[in-house]
């Protein structure tokens, strides 16, 4: 662990202790201490910017867990009758903040086939996890489907009309949109179907499951995460 | 290897076969070319050599298949898939893992070999073709030749006898194609090979036999050289000395004009487009070739206005394309995509052709006379019809039907000869021709170097998003052709 850059040593623990690390963030929902939820929110963003995360990514979801947040201070604000209620709808969001970091960074550190290993470790039904794999197979040809579309049906005048007009025209902008999109989703699924006929899957049967290596690295966040989760409980059942 | 006995087949739903009558010897150690104009019935033929009729297709069958001693009737599938391999045209759409490492190792597991067993045969298509760079990379994320090389390699980690290619290599450019080709002809050796083609060249390349369908059935088994006979090329619809190959002189003055344009897409790190220039002049044809992931296809889409460009402009007539709205940009231009599923919406082929007329703000009488044009040019007669029931070849003819019915000046074609048959491509190069002599100007981005030069009067060549090559056709196209064989 040490001398490796940190960007490094982030991407190379195990899934599944970053799945154990993710588990664990989210038992601050449990907690109303201030120095621990600041403590596992400091801890997930270190681990945000060690991942070295795209800037277009965490702009995009940044911008949407801003929003979230600023309406869950509102909200909590208004629900709050006590005088403190300006730090109540404080650890609340930074609550959010934990988990909505906690979990960007796992998906940044974390490659889809590896959560899949590390769910199959777990030894959730193999229907699941495949069906998850295929789902994160499935999501960029969605989008790049879509894209083609929203660009063959754009050149054929799709979005032309001004004002009312084009708002009558929104139940055949949808049409358009969605009838290649359902057909193309459906030869896709078609072919994948195919293709894992005929290499012989079989649902249902367990696949190769991945050996665990005990380095500093993942013990270190192992105990960590282990530990959070340990005061996140006790401090949920003892005050 | 494999024999078929007067096999027939009919769909669940259909009145007229997929299939007829078809007799068929592939010994063993062959490498037999499929051939056969769009809808002849290739792909179920195929369906038929590899179990997947009657197993996961379900239909009418008549007469047998019988693939190394098992009738694929008596025999489950998971035993004739043992010794078959199949490689479809898209590769992308036979990944179903996410990451190459465990694409190869899919098939090994779902057969139940022991995980040492796994391991040595991973070892051994990685060490063979190369993939040890790409091992933890997300198939998708591949480039199409890589995307390719891996889907052989998971199939030849089976170990199959026989091994079914459903047009392996017609997304690739040349050079991918001719490499594709070689890594085939290495394999030739005690493996069975049928290969699903429209491409002629691959089949005088390297096919041992090949057979003809046409109407449903086998019209001609032979040698390959069997493609050069008029009376297999009239089965296409190919007529030859009939033709004239000549396009109109284009104008000097410049009709679209591109001035450094550039594009970045929001996933990667690099620009797709870097500083592209050149003019499309009125009257003009002009091909645009370029490797894989060249940027042939963003350059069209940025000077359709379809994309938003990163730097520069795209100007017809002096004014930029991304001002100009739709009815006006659609009389000036139109563009034909790759994929014509990603338009057909309507339920009739009438209502397809009248959706862009409509946007256009025509008059009914307009669009009818416009209809009736484009119908009789392209030979459509029933427009009642549901165009999702067209074979992929006409829905190919109506999309470039909807765009020449907004009468545009200019069309940007996106490898108009994807997925089609020798016949749909010689009468689309007619086709061509003639509108181009009528005025039309043409923008081609395309892999087939043929109809590139056959119908372009300049070439512009890309590299890495960047323009390496520019000028007259004849010039251009020695040095792109020694590019793609190098």
């Amino acid at each position: 662990m040490i001398g490796k850059p940190l960007h490094d040593v982030v991407y190379e623990l195990d899934p599944r202790v970053k799945l154990i690390w993710l588990i664990s963030c989210s038992s601050v929902y449990f907690t109303d201490d201030k120095l621990l939820i600041s403590v596992i929110t400091l801890v997930a963003a270190a681990m945000f910017i060690f991942s070295g995360a795209h800037k277009t990514i965490y702009m995009k979801a940044f911008y949407y867990i801003f929003i979230f947040l600023i309406a869950l201070f509102l909200l909590a604000m208004t629900e709050s009758t006590e005088k403190m209620n300006v730090i109540y709808a404080l650890t609340i969001i930074s609550k959010w903040l934990a988990i909505s970091i906690s979990s960007i960074a796992f998906f940044v550190m974390t490659k889809p086939f590896e959560l899949m290993t590390a769910l199959r470790s777990f030894r959730v039904p193999e229907e699941f996890v495949f069906s998850l794999g295929i789902g994160f197979r499935f999501i960029p040809i969605i989008f790049e489907a879509a894209d083609k579309i929203l660009m063959a049906q754009k050149a054929r005048g799709l979005y032309s009309g001004k004002g009312f007009r084009k708002i009558l025209r929104l139940p055949m902008v949808i049409k358009a949109l969605i009838i290649p999109l359902i057909i193309e989703m459906l030869n896709r699924l078609w072919d994948m179907w195919l293709a894992l006929m005929i290499r012989g899957f079989d649902l249902g049967k367990s696949r190769k499951r991945m050996k665990f290596e005990l380095s500093a690295s993942n013990l270190t966040v192992l105990i960590y995460s282990f530990a959070i989760m340990a005061a996140c409980a006790a401090n949920c059942f003892l005050t | 290897m494999i024999k078929v006995n007067n096999l027939s087949f009919f769909y669940s739903v259909a009145k007229t076969p997929a299939l007829n009558s078809i007799d068929l010897k592939i010994v063993q150690s062959e490498l037999l070319a499929i051939v056969g104009p769009n809808g002849s019935g290739k792909t179920t033929l195929g369906y038929c050599l590899c179990g997947i009729i009657p197993h996961l297709i379900k239909g009418k069958m008549q007469g047998d298949v019988a693939v190394d001693g098992m009738n694929t009737r008596d025999h489950p599938l998971k035993d004739i898939i043992k010794d078959i391999g199949v490689i479809f045209q898209d590769p992308d759409a036979q990944f179903v893992t996410l990451r190459v490492k465990d694409e190869i190792a899919f098939g090994l597991e779902n057969i139940n070999l022991p995980q040492k067993e796994i391991d040595a045969r991973l070892d051994s298509v990685v060490d063979r073709f190369g993939l040890s760079d790409l091992l933890d990379r997300a198939p998708q994320d591949l480039s199409m030749g890589q995307k390719q090389k891996v889907a052989l390699a998971s199939v030849m980690a089976m170990r199959p006898k026989i091994l079914l290619l459903d047009e392996p290599a017609s997304t690739l450019d040349p050079r991918g194609q001719r490499k594709f080709l070689d890594a085939i002809r290495e394999m030739k050796d005690g493996l069975t090979i049928i290969m699903l083609t429209h491409n002629f060249d691959y089949v005088r390349s390297i096919a041992d036999r090949v057979i003809v369908i046409h109407d449903k059935t086998v019209k001609f088994d032979g040698a390959p050289d069997l493609l050069t006979r008029k009376d297999v090329l009239r089965l296409f619809g190919v007529n030859d000395g009939q033709r004239n190959k000549s396009n109109a002189a284009p104008r000097e003055d410049a009709l679209i004009r591109i001035e450094g344009l550039s594009y970045k897409y929001s996933r990667s790190h690099k620009l797709s487009l870097d500083d592209v220039s050149f003019a499309v002049n009125k009257g003009e044809v002009l091909g645009i070739v370029g490797p894989n992931g060249s940027g042939k296809s963003t350059l069209l889409f940025l000077m359709h206005g379809l994309l938003k460009p990163f730097r520069g402009r795209v100007l017809i007539d002096g004014r930029d394309v991304s001002k100009i709205d739709f009815p006006e940009l659609a009389v000036r231009q139109g563009i034909l995509f790759q994929n014509p599923n990603h338009q057909i919406f309507n339920p009739t082929i009438k209502e397809e052709l009248s959706f862009g007329l409509k946007n256009l703000g025509l008059g009914e009488e307009e669009i009818e006379t416009r209809i009736r044009q484009v119908s009789d040019f392209l030979n459509f007669e029933d427009l009642s019809r549901d165009p999702h029931s067209l074979s992929y070849g006409q829905r190919k003819l109506l999309s470039l039907a909807t765009v020449l019915a907004m009468n545009p000046e200019v069309i940007l074609l996106d490898e108009p000869e994807l997925g089609m048959d020798i016949g749909f491509m010689d009468k689309f190069e007619k086709r061509l021709l003639e509108l181009n002599r009528s005025g039309k100007s043409f923008v081609v981005a395309s892999h087939d170097l043929d109809l590139i030069e056959d119908v372009s009067h300049r070439v512009l060549f890309l590299e890495d998003g960047r323009v390496a090559k520019v000028g007259p056709t004849q010039q251009v196209m020695g040095e792109v052709r020694d590019y793609f064989d190098r």
